[in-house]
């Protein structure tokens, strides 16, 4: 048996031989959250293209720059009205760059679309496939031209509305 | 751990996967509309004046209808301009105009109208540009006939008197 003193001896040993070994065990790691906030991407649509007026029954192409301008191909004539291209206003991201891309092309009666521009920012006009293009902030202009085939069989008094979709993601 | 790294890994997914949400698309319409065109002739009998052809008339959808055609300049003489088209989309109310390519659409002389030439319609027009004009020097780019109504009556000829510089 053990004395009194030896007891407290042995108790105080163990009780500190608890609370350094449970130390010991102990291990913390901080763990970050990382997210990021930024602006959802807007697309306002101020105009859709407008081609006027053209002559009928006649097969060829219609191509209207992002300037606005139509220039004739194969025996299609343009006769009158007040052309224009697309005019959209992208707003997001002030610090985030942008793709952008066009598809969905749709012909509609007589007329189909194809190889849009597309001219962002007064960046120039060239083909719809940006990437990486300058972050829009709180908006900056797309204007959008586009080439119409005409099959031929539209007659007067026809008008035809093809369509297709211009599509902007962040990089 | 397993607690705690559950909502981190959660956060990252959505950090990953939400971006393609932020998409945007629109569609973009191109609008166009068809209109007949009427093809005119001229007489080119004398003077070696003639005018770059075809020179067209525009028949569209708004009852609106005019011509407009670039061509050489040529001297002050008589020429004749003849409309030929569909029954139903001759003139019976011209007015002629020029433009310069960069002043407004200037009227010269309503050639004819729906109540004029004792009811004759316009199956004869005549006009003079360069006297209402007044410069036989300048060139006028293009000529317009405006207000051109759809009519049912017969084919119209238009006849244009010391017709100057006209077309360029």
């Amino acid at each position: 048996m053990f004395t009194r003193a030896t007891t407290k001896k042995i108790l105080a040993y163990a009780s500190a031989a608890a609370i350094i070994s449970s130390n010991a065990l102990a291990a913390t790691q901080s763990v970050t959250a990382n997210i990021a906030f930024d602006t959802p991407l807007a697309l306002t649509k101020n105009l859709d293209i407008e081609f006027g007026v053209v002559k009928a029954g006649v097969t060829g192409t219609h191509t209207i720059s992002t300037a606005g301008t139509v220039t004739d191909g194969g025996s299609a004539v343009w006769l009158s009205g007040s052309p224009h291209a697309a005019d959209i206003t992208i707003a997001g991201s002030a610090t985030q760059t942008i793709d952008i891309s066009v598809g969905g092309y749709t012909a509609n009666e007589s007329a189909t679309p194809s190889n849009a521009t597309c001219d962002y920012d007064g960046g120039g006009s060239g083909s719809c496939s940006l990437s990486a293009a300058a972050a829009p902030g709180a908006g900056k202009t797309l204007l959008v031209g586009v080439r119409l085939t005409l099959d031929g069989t539209a007659v007067a008094g026809d008008s035809s509305t093809p369509s297709f979709t211009i599509t902007v993601v962040y990089s | 751990m397993k607690s705690r790294a559950l909502p981190v890994l959660v956060m990252l997914w959505a950090a990953c996967f939400a971006q393609p949400s932020l998409a945007a698309t629109q569609q973009v319409t191109a609008n166009i509309e068809f209109a007949d065109v009427i093809q005119v002739s001229t007489d080119s009998d004398s003077g070696g004046r003639n005018l770059s052809l075809p020179v067209l008339i525009t028949v569209n959808n708004f009852g609106s209808t005019y011509f407009s055609q670039s061509g050489k300049v040529y001297d002050k003489d008589h020429d004749t301009v003849k409309f030929t088209g569909p029954k139903d989309q001759v003139m019976n109310f011209l007015t002629l105009a020029y433009s310069d390519g960069v002043s407004a659409l200037t009227p010269i002389k309503s050639v004819c109208s729906q109540q004029g030439d004792g009811g004759d319609g316009c199956d004869k027009l005549y006009g003079s540009i360069q006297s209402e004009h007044g410069n036989s020097a300048e060139s006028i780019s293009t000529v317009f006939l405006t207000n051109l109504a759809p009519s049912a009556s017969k084919n119209s000829k238009l006849s244009l008197f010391d017709l100057c510089a006209v077309y360029q």
